[in-house]
């Protein structure tokens, strides 16, 4: 099996399962109670609270588990919209996750949307978002890194921009986390999912500065934070801090190992005049997109799969069937666009891995 | 005549053609618009769909009679309805 989907999610990291199965264990009472077994539970949360936010350098009262970054997209858009109803325009890209156009378009034409211009590299247009930005915009969302291209965006730059004409940036950091450095001094809220990350999917989190009024999505009691009820999940906010504290201490490692697997990826297919890449240098090493000309990628991914191998195409519903709206962007190419295919890679692929995408794409470019 | 639009909340194109949508509606009395959500609304399974959203389907005494997919800016939309009819 070569697995090459690490994009779409990974899987749990052994050290990630300890630590969940620690805490289930040790610490499952609940951090609300006030007998003895509930502060010793609350003891433990906090510490991982403490350690999150010392890696993220904001404060611990700043985090919001969720179940999901989906969650979290949601819960920034709507609590932003339902607190401030006199802002009603947002602007977004055309990079974003569904669940942050679902948020959107769930207002219906209460909220106004713009998209940002994209330079001819793919990456924002800081300029044209500039000129977008009005008394009444609510907030300006975008993504830290296409999820298809990997293209790395310059995101700390648009925080600094919204902060200078007092707009809320919200980033959706979940392909970007623990694959680029990044940070999120300049931003008033970031969105993070656990599972793409080498943690367990059903936990996420949304950071929200402590300037920005939010209204809760769940009311109910007090959990970690009041801006979200449930009983606090101890295993999850446990699981959650290993993950992220593992793709701290071992980002050097990590990335090292997958920009080398990339760099022997491109050497071998560049040289193929029906295969082309298409991520850039501007993308993070561990999404590596390529076009195979003449091929329709549904069915490329399902003769790929046949060979034992696990990749994506683009997401669904682009405007036209198979194009990639990614794709187009930054490389202006429609034949490219409509026959693309999203390799995602991790410190866990191998060198054999690659021979062997390699040696049934270069198959599939024959055909 | 009647334009019936389908839409998902989760499409890209869906969200960014919103203003387009109402500008053409305004611009059209002379027809009927529903808008319809394929995942929840079930009227919407009365109709055959791909992968493509959004869809506006055109119907005459209610049949069929041309069909618009995908993202389109308001100049195509006016174009291609005004071309088929």
């Amino acid at each position: 099996m070569v697995y090459l989907d690490y994009s779409a999610t990974t899987p749990l990291d052994p050290r990630v399962a300890e630590a969940w199965f620690n805490s289930e264990k040790n610490f499952f009472a609940n951090a609300n109670s006030s007998h003895a077994l509930g502060v010793l539970a609350k003891q433990e949360n906090n510490r991982h609270l403490e350690t999150l936010a010392s890696i993220f350098h904001v404060l611990p009262s700043e985090l919001i588990l969720t179940s999901s970054a989906v969650e979290a997209n949601n819960f920034a858009i709507k609590g932003l919209a339902m607190k401030y109803p006199d802002k009603r325009h947002v602007i977004t890209s055309v990079y974003e996750h569904a669940s942050l156009i679902a948020a959107l378009a769930s207002f219906g034409n209460s909220l106004e949307v713009e998209t940002v211009n994209l330079k001819r590299d793919g990456t924002y247009d800081l300029a044209h978002l500039k000129s977008l930005i009005r008394p009444d915009t609510l907030v300006v969302s975008l993504v830290a890194v296409d999820s298809e291209t990997g293209l790395k965006q310059p995101v700390e730059a648009v925080g600094l921009l919204c902060h200078q004409l007092g707009v809320y940036f919200h980033c959706d950091a979940t392909q970007a986390y623990g694959k680029t450095k990044i940070s999120f001094d300049s931003m008033d809220l970031v969105s993070l999912s656990a599972h793409k990350i080498y943690g367990p999917k059903g936990v996420g989190m949304l950071i929200k500065k402590k300037s920005v009024g939010l209204v809760p999505l769940m009311h109910g009691g007090h959990s970690f934070t009041p801006f979200r009820a449930s009983t606090p999940a101890n295993s999850l906010l446990a699981a959650f801090t290993k993950a992220v504290e593992l793709a701290d201490e071992e980002f050097e490692a990590r990335n090292r190992k997958v920009s080398d697997l990339r760099a022997y990826l491109k050497a071998q297919l560049s040289e193929n005049p029906n295969i082309l890449i298409n991520s850039s240098e501007l993308s993070i090493p561990q999404i590596f997109n390529v076009s195979i000309l003449n091929t329709k990628p549904e069915e490329g991914v399902k003769y790929f799969s046949e060979h034992g191998i696990y990749l994506s195409s683009k997401s669904a519903c682009s405007g036209e069937e198979d194009l990639s709206k990614s794709v187009l962007a930054l490389t202006g190419d429609h034949a490219r666009a409509i026959s693309s295919y999203r390799i995602s890679l991790s410190h866990l692929s191998t060198i054999e891995d690659m021979d062997h995408f390699v040696t049934w794409a270069k198959e599939l470019a024959k055909s | 005549m009647k334009v019936v639009v389908l839409t998902a909340v989760w499409c890209h194109a869906c969200l960014f053609m919103k203003k387009t949508f109402k500008t053409f509606e305004q611009n059209h009395p002379e027809w009927s618009f529903q808008f319809l959500d394929v995942d929840l609304d079930a009227e919407a399974e009365c109709y055959s769909l791909g992968k493509v959203l959004p869809v506006l389907i055109f119907l005459k005494d209610g049949q069929e009679v041309h069909r618009i997919q995908g993202e389109k800016t308001l100049d195509d939309l006016e174009r291609e309805s005004n071309h088929a009819f």
